[in-house]
């Protein structure tokens, strides 16, 4: 009951830090997937094709429309009845983060592409380029920066919400902390504790995207 | 600021944990429904500060001067000047903000409150009908969420609109 933080941390560093590691962990491989899911799913909303564009649009409204708990617990509980296989509660956790995060991605990737002037794409085929040289070298150059941010706000987001992840039993760094509580009876701290974990990795990134957003962006003019 | 940014910055599930089990080592006991009300609302109120943050800086320049030069007192401007013009730019905001803070309610279960995603988990465990459940689950916050979407994008559309008339 007399603990201070400081002896909270020390007394449980091993347990604390597995649980970050595996949430760290978790988080890297969505975001690592991520992107170049983010890549191909902003192709799709890119495309000319309307079935595409609109079947895409429907997955991505929808996808938004659930909220994640709801996403992970169908996937921890539907994906083994539907393809009869064992899942582990990492591999949905990832599966549903980078889903999320590849989506998101892409949507930012298609409204960066769809800001830029015009004239970039009418300029880059009247010298002759072919599609994906215009892509390659003319708009995705051009739309990264713009993306960023967004993206980087995306990741914060992603960290927040992977306080989630207990629902489908990976041991976190939210269950780790839950498990110390119950041994040392100390809520109040302990949570706290939970708290500045989950400010100390997020609050940097968010930081780091109002940065981005200024550099790339100084006038602050919505893209 | 310090309020924006640990709201912003922590899970709201911490919160909720905080406020129900944090709480009572020191003998505050809170319902579940209140922490879950404290919780989503200190995390929307921090959204809902930095769009209308963002809304009152969106204001041009020239409405206050013009205002200040008519003699309007500070307290004036914001309320018949900034205010009204603030409004309509972070509307659409606000109702994203809104859909977001209805999506969290999801994680309200962890803290005992018998919400949508607690009661489909209660359904499951009783009748073992794990896709019924779940579509009905999905169907249920498709109809909550999509009114609210859709009338975001209207608004949107007229804001965008208006300014574009200015």
């Amino acid at each position: 009951m007399h603990n201070s933080a400081a002896s909270f941390i020390f007394n449980n560093a091993p347990q604390l830090f597995s649980g970050i590691e595996a949430t760290v962990l978790i988080l890297c491989a969505s975001i690592a997937l991520s992107i170049p899911g983010g890549f191909i799913f902003g192709a799709l909303r890119c495309a000319k094709n309307k079935v595409l564009r609109y079947s895409t649009r429907a997955f991505l409204e929808f996808y938004r429309a659930l909220p994640m708990a709801l996403l992970l617990l169908a996937g921890f509980f539907l994906i083994p009845q539907i393809f009869q296989i064992q899942v582990s509660g990492e591999f949905v956790a990832v599966t549903a983060f980078s889903f999320w995060g590849s989506v998101e991605i892409g949507e930012l990737i298609r409204g960066a592409i769809e800001s830029l002037p015009k004239i970039q794409t009418e300029s880059g085929t009247t010298l002759g380029l072919s599609k994906t040289q215009l892509y390659r070298y003319i708009l995705i150059p051009q739309a990264l920066p713009r993306v960023l941010p967004g993206a980087v706000n995306l990741i914060t987001r992603m960290v927040k919400t992977s306080s989630l992840i207990i629902l489908v039993g990976v041991v976190d760094v939210v269950k780790q902390i839950q498990q110390i509580i119950e041994r040392t009876k100390d809520p109040l701290i302990g949570y706290i504790v939970l708290a500045a974990v989950f400010f100390a990795l997020c609050f940097p990134l968010a930081q780091a995207s109002k940065r981005l957003e200024k550099r790339f962006n100084p006038t602050g003019e919505p893209l | 600021m310090v309020y924006v940014q640990i709201s912003r910055n922590v899970p709201v599930l911490v919160f909720l944990f905080f406020l129900y089990f944090g709480l009572v080592q020191i003998h505050i006991i809170l319902e579940a429904k209140l922490c879950a009300i404290l919780g989503l609302g200190m995390m929307g109120g921090a959204y809902m500060t930095e769009s209308f943050r963002a809304g009152l800086i969106a204001v041009d320049k020239v409405q206050i001067e013009s205002a200040r030069s008519i003699g309007l007192s500070p307290l004036q401007i914001l309320w018949h000047i900034l205010f009204p013009q603030a409004f309509a730019i972070v509307l659409p905001n606000m109702l994203s903000n809104a859909h977001a803070i209805l999506m969290e309610t999801a994680v309200c279960g962890f803290i005992a409150v018998p919400e949508l995603m607690c009661v489909t988990r209660d359904q499951i465990g009783m009748y073992y009908k794990t896709y019924e459940s779940f579509l009905m689950l999905t169907v249920s916050y498709v109809v909550l969420l999509l009114p609210l979407s859709l009338i975001a994008g209207y608004t949107e559309r007229r804001v965008r609109n208006a300014q574009f008339g200015r």
